[in-house]
């Protein structure tokens, strides 16, 4: 059996178990968030939180909190912010405590004449239009008392398919975003100082890039940290990449410190030796 | 696959027609309703907008011409009409003008049925010599001639030019748009048989007196639109931009 984390989604109060991040996972989201397409940055994000918790239905809010707790118990639960020249380490269980206090329910429905629209948060972590929002906020349309089931469709034809819907739900769903956003406004996010603080909503691509800034690491130390493990204390490659970042550091640290007393135990063998030895 | 063709079909069944007055026509037309993707081409339109304007205007006629339902030739002095009914209709009938702090309904410009004066369908001017029989050109007709106008101002590589090389080539294709024959004596030049560099070359040559009386008559249509759109209580003109498209 897998070591598993509980997420507990604000919203609905349920819990789901989700398998820590490893770090062949890790440094496969590394290479995507260094190769800078933002799509396959995002197929991959999801391609985590399907492989690592078997569920398919999460919002956006919600992968940005299993990927947040991941990050938090599988790579650090500090982040490392610059500003100008000046470096510090922060803490970011604050912000995650912070925001699981956004906890309400944002499923809505709107009846029109002859349809209707049932919409919530997003599942797309990553918009690539100033349209995406509003499209992706509808879950479901009801024409004639028959659901179409707009969540089995492709992204693209979820476009096409509101691409033709009348231009009168815009007015709606923006209106929708404007009472979403400002429940999101109250949670200020300060990583830095406090007075720097920024907001994320379900609407705009700040959540995927605070994401992109908490995965990011320098895909070098990733590699010198597999081949450390492998060539001096001979574990296999899967053995490395099915553990977390955190244990490869902590067998790393185990062996830096053997490494250091042996230094330390040497040294002392030299300062003992008796006289007219060289 | 399926259930996307049979969400595209169920959708079909959503599309409203509503009834609007034409006033080249004196009459009214059915006209769909605007989709989210005219609109979301309309706001993606602003944000891209070069220095011509062109693409907007298009893009709003071809709403005008694809959304008409019924086989008809509307001009371009009723577009703007049209539109502003479609927006009220579609969207909301309130709007909220941008240098203002309040908002206003158009309603009013909705219930208008104020047909084209038969002085404004067509005119003749002349000085002498030269007769230009001018109209209001058809939808169809601004949307070709701007694609011409895209074509050439996408070819000024200069960044410095293309202000000043926009300003003078819509002048030019303003006033072709208008022009449907040219009689010079007993010759005869119909423009509709013309291409457009044979146009633009005709117009670049005509006096400049007859320009002007040219130039006249389409401010009188201009003027005609402004007030199609005028509501009456307020004297507010609504500006037909893409900040109108936008709620």
């Amino acid at each position: 059996m897998q070591f598993y984390l509980t997420f507990t989604q604000p919203s609905t109060n349920n819990s789901f178990n989700i398998s820590e991040l490893t770090f062949a996972q890790y440094r496969t989201l590394n290479k995507f968030i260094g190769n800078k397409n933002n799509n396959h940055i995002e197929e991959y994000f999801n391609h985590i939180i399907r492989s690592n918790s078997n569920v398919n239905s999460f919002t956006n809010f919600d992968k940005f909190l299993i990927l947040f707790l991941l990050r938090l118990a599988s790579v650090s639960s500090e982040i490392e912010v610059t500003s100008g020249s000046f470096t510090k380490k922060t803490s970011i269980i604050p912000i995650l405590n912070q925001l699981q206090q956004i906890n309400k329910s944002f499923e809505k429905t709107f009846q029109y004449e002859d349809f209707v629209l049932e919409v919530n948060l997003p599942k797309k972590l990553f918009f690539n239009d100033i349209y995406d929002p509003l499209c992706f906020s509808i879950q479901e349309i009801i024409i004639n008392n028959k659901p179409i089931n707009y969540n089995s469709l492709t992204d693209k034809e979820k476009i096409d398919i509101f691409d033709k819907l009348p231009s009168s739900i815009i007015t709606n769903l923006r209106a929708y975003h404007n009472e979403v956003t400002h429940v999101f406004k109250t949670c200020e996010i300060k990583l830095f100082n406090e007075d720097q603080a920024f907001t994320i909503t379900p609407f705009d691509n700040n959540m995927f890039e605070l994401l992109k800034v908490l995965f990011t690491v320098n895909l070098k130390s990733l590699y010198e940290l597999q081949y450390i493990l492998v060539s001096k204390l001979f574990y296999t490659a899967e053995y490395i990449d099915k553990n977390t970042l955190v244990e490869n550091l902590i067998l790393k640290n185990i062996l830096e410190a053997e490494m250091n007393q042996l230094k330390e135990e040497r040294q002392k063998g030299v300062e003992n030796k008796p006289a007219g030895y060289k | 696959m399926d259930n996307f063709n049979n969400a595209l079909n169920a959708l079909n069944s959503l599309s409203k027609d509503y009834e609007i007055f034409v006033p080249s026509l004196n009459r009214k037309l059915k006209f769909k309703d605007v989709t989210t993707k005219q609109q979301k081409n309309i706001v993606k339109c602003a944000l891209e907008e070069g220095t011509s304007g062109l693409s907007f205007i298009n893009l709003t006629s071809e709403i005008v011409r694809d959304n008409c339902t019924e086989s008809a030739s509307l001009l371009v002095s009723d577009k703007n009409f049209i539109l502003t009914c479609l927006r009220a209709l579609s969207i909301s009938t309130s709007f909220k003008p941008y240098d203002s702090d309040s908002t206003v309904d158009l309603t009013p410009i909705l219930n208008k049925s104020t047909a084209l004066p038969d002085t404004l369908k067509t005119t003749e001017v002349t000085d002498g010599t030269v007769t230009i029989l001018a109209a209001i050109p058809f939808v169809t007709e601004d949307i070709a001639i701007n694609n011409e106008t895209k074509k050439k101002l996408s070819s000024i590589t200069n960044a410095k030019d293309v202000t000043r090389e926009a300003l003078g080539e819509m002048y030019i294709n303003e006033i072709i748009k208008y022009v449907k024959v040219i009689k010079v004596g007993n010759a005869e030049i119909k423009f509709n048989e013309a291409t457009f560099n044979q146009k633009t070359q005709i117009i670049e040559k005509i006096p400049i007196s007859l320009n002007s009386k040219l130039i006249d008559y389409i401010n009188n249509v201009k003027q005609y639109e402004r007030e199609l759109l005028t509501l009456p209580d307020s004297k507010v003109t609504i500006s037909v931009e893409p900040a109108f498209f936008t709620v």
